[in-house]
C-alpha cells in the first residue's frame, strides 16, 4: 500500500502563515482532552496549563529490539480568548538491542517545540461547546542528533534531536458537552536536513473520543468526572535520506488504537493510555512498535 | 438608672432586627446563563474570575443547567449585561443573560 502526501508544497503555505499564526494564538475552554495529542489542550485566556507525560515504549524488528522512556511536558498560555502558545519538552532515553551482544543507547535533551492556536470557529451551547483551530509551529533543533558511541554515530532513529529546524502545521476540531467530548486533528511536519541527515516528513490524522463514565447523574454539586478515553492515530512517515539518498528501512504507514482514562477535577487532571498497533505498513525492516505508555497529569491555574 | 437600662435594652430589641432585614436586602443573586461550560474544570476558571470581583460572596455552577449563580453585595457590586459578556468572553464561554433577585438563596 502506498501512500503520497504532497507534504513539501504545504511546508510552503505554513511557512508564509506560520509568523501570523505564532503571533496568535487560540484557545479552547473544554476541559477533557485527548493523550495522544497536545493540539486540543484547553487554556483560558491569561491562564498556564502544564501538562506533564511519562512514556514509555517497545518496539523491535527481526534483529534488533528499542526501549524508548520519554518524559514531555508541555506548557500553555492564554493570550487572549482565541490565541494560545505552547511549548513541549522532551527528554527521551532509548535503549538499542541487537541481540548479537551489542547495545547502543542515547539519552538527553530532545527538540522543543514551539506552537500557535488560533480559534477560528466557536459555537456554544448549553452544557457543550464545538471549535475549530488551525495551529502552526517550528520544532527547535535543540536535541543532539550527533551521538556516537564505540560503534560511531548512532543511527537517526536513536539520537535524540534531528538538528534541523522544521515546520508543523495543522487543524483540530473539539466537541465537547458534559457526557462526551470528541476531539480530531490533523497535522503535518515538514522536515529539513541537518548535518546530511532528512528524517521524513510527517503525516497525522487522530481521533478521540471521551464519554463520562462517572458520575452517570451530575448534579451542582459534582467535583470531578472520570472518563474513558479511545483513540485513533493514524501516522504516515516518508523515508529518511542520508546524503540525499533514502534509506529503505526508514519511514511507512501506522495505525494505533489508544484506549485510556483520565480524571478530571476543576484544576487538576490525571490520565493514563496504553497505545496498541492496529497495523503497520512500515519499509523495509524498519522497526515495528509493539506499544505505548502513557500517564500523566495536567494543572491549570 | 434601672429605667434607663430597661430603656436601652428596648431600643436595641426593636433596632436589631430592622438592621438584620436591612443587611440581608443587601445581598443580589445573580442567576447567569452561559453557553459552552461543559465539565468541572470549566466552570473552575470562571468561579475563580467572580469570586476575585469585591463584594462578589458566593459563586455555584450547574453544569447540567448551564447556569452560574453568584450572590453579591449589592453595596460594593453590581453587574452589567456588557461586564459578564466580556468576562465569560475572556474565559472563553458565551454569556447569555441572567435574572436577579433581591436575595440570595443558599448556595
Amino acid at each position: 500500500m502506498k501512500w503520497k502526501f504532497n507534504i513539501k508544497r504545504f511546508e510552503t503555505v505554513v511557512s508564509g502563515s506560520s509568523f501570523f499564526l505564532l503571533m496568535s494564538v487560540a484557545t479552547l475552554s473544554v476541559q477533557a482532552a485527548p493523550i495522544t495529542f497536545n493540539t486540543a489542550l484547553p487554556v483560558s485566556a491569561e491562564e498556564w496549563m502544564v501538562r506533564q507525560q511519562f512514556i514509555y515504549g517497545e518496539s523491535g524488528s527481526a534483529d534488533q529490539d528499542m526501549r524508548e522512556r520519554k518524559s514531555i511536558t508541555v506548557v500553555g498560555y492564554g493570550v487572549t480568548p482565541d490565541l494560545t502558545l505552547f511549548g513541549a519538552v522532551p527528554f527521551s532515553d532509548k535503549n538499542l538491542d541487537t541481540g548479537a551482544a551489542l547495545k547502543r543507547d542515547a539519552s538527553g535533551l530532545g527538540d522543543i517545540q514551539l506552537m500557535a492556536r488560533y480559534t477560528l470557529y466557536q459555537h456554544d451551547f448549553r452544557a457543550g461547546t464545538f471549535r475549530i483551530s488551525p495551529f502552526a509551529g517550528v520544532e527547535t533543533p535543540t536535541g543532539e542528533n550527533e551521538e556516537r558511541d564505540a560503534q560511531g554515530l548512532l543511527p537517526p532513529s536513536l539520537q535524540p534531536g534531528s538538528g534541523s529546524w522544521d515546520m508543523l502545521g495543522g487543524i483540530v476540531a473539539s466537541y465537547a458537552s458534559v457526557d462526551l467530548n470528541m476531539d480530531g486533528q490533523l497535522y503535518w511536519q515538514s522536515n529539513n536536513e541537518a548535518d546530511n541527515i532528512e528524517r521524513g516528513d510527517v503525516f497525522k490524522a487522530d481521533l478521540s473520543i471521551q464519554p463520562r463514565l462517572y458520575p452517570q447523574d451530575i448534579s451542582a454539586d459534582t467535583k470531578g468526572f472520570l472518563y474513558g478515553a479511545l483513540e485513533l492515530n493514524f501516522t504516515h512517515e516518508d523515508k529518511t535520506r542520508t546524503g540525499g539518498i533514502s534509506d529503505p528501512n526508514s519511514g511507512g504507514t501506522r495505525l494505533f488504537v489508544t484506549p485510556g482514562l483520565h480524571y478530571t477535577a476543576k484544576r487538576w487532571m490525571a490520565e493514563a493510555a496504553v497505545q496498541i498497533p492496529v497495523t503497520q505498513n512500515l519499509n523495509g525492516a524498519n522497526t515495528e512498535q509493539d506499544y505505548v505508555l502513557f500517564t500523566g497529569f495536567r494543572l491549570n491555574f | 438608672m434601672r429605667t434607663l437600662i430597661l430603656t436601652a435594652a428596648l431600643v436595641m430589641m426593636t433596632a436589631l432586627p430592622a438592621w438584620a432585614q436591612e443587611s440581608q436586602n443587601d445581598d443580589v443573586q445573580y442567576t447567569l446563563r452561559i453557553d459552552g461550560i461543559s465539565c468541572p474544570f470549566c466552570v473552575a476558571t470562571s468561579e475563580k474570575a467572580l469570586k476575585e470581583i469585591e463584594g462578589v460572596e458566593d459563586v455555584k455552577s450547574n453544569l447540567k443547567e448551564g447556569t452560574i449563580t453568584v450572590c453579591a453585595d449589592a453595596k460594593k457590586v453590581s453587574f452589567t449585561d456588557e461586564q459578564f459578556t466580556e468576562l465569560f468572553k475572556k474565559k472563553g464561554f458565551t454569556y447569555r443573560g441572567m435574572e436577579t433577585a433581591e436575595q440570595c438563596e443558599a448556595l
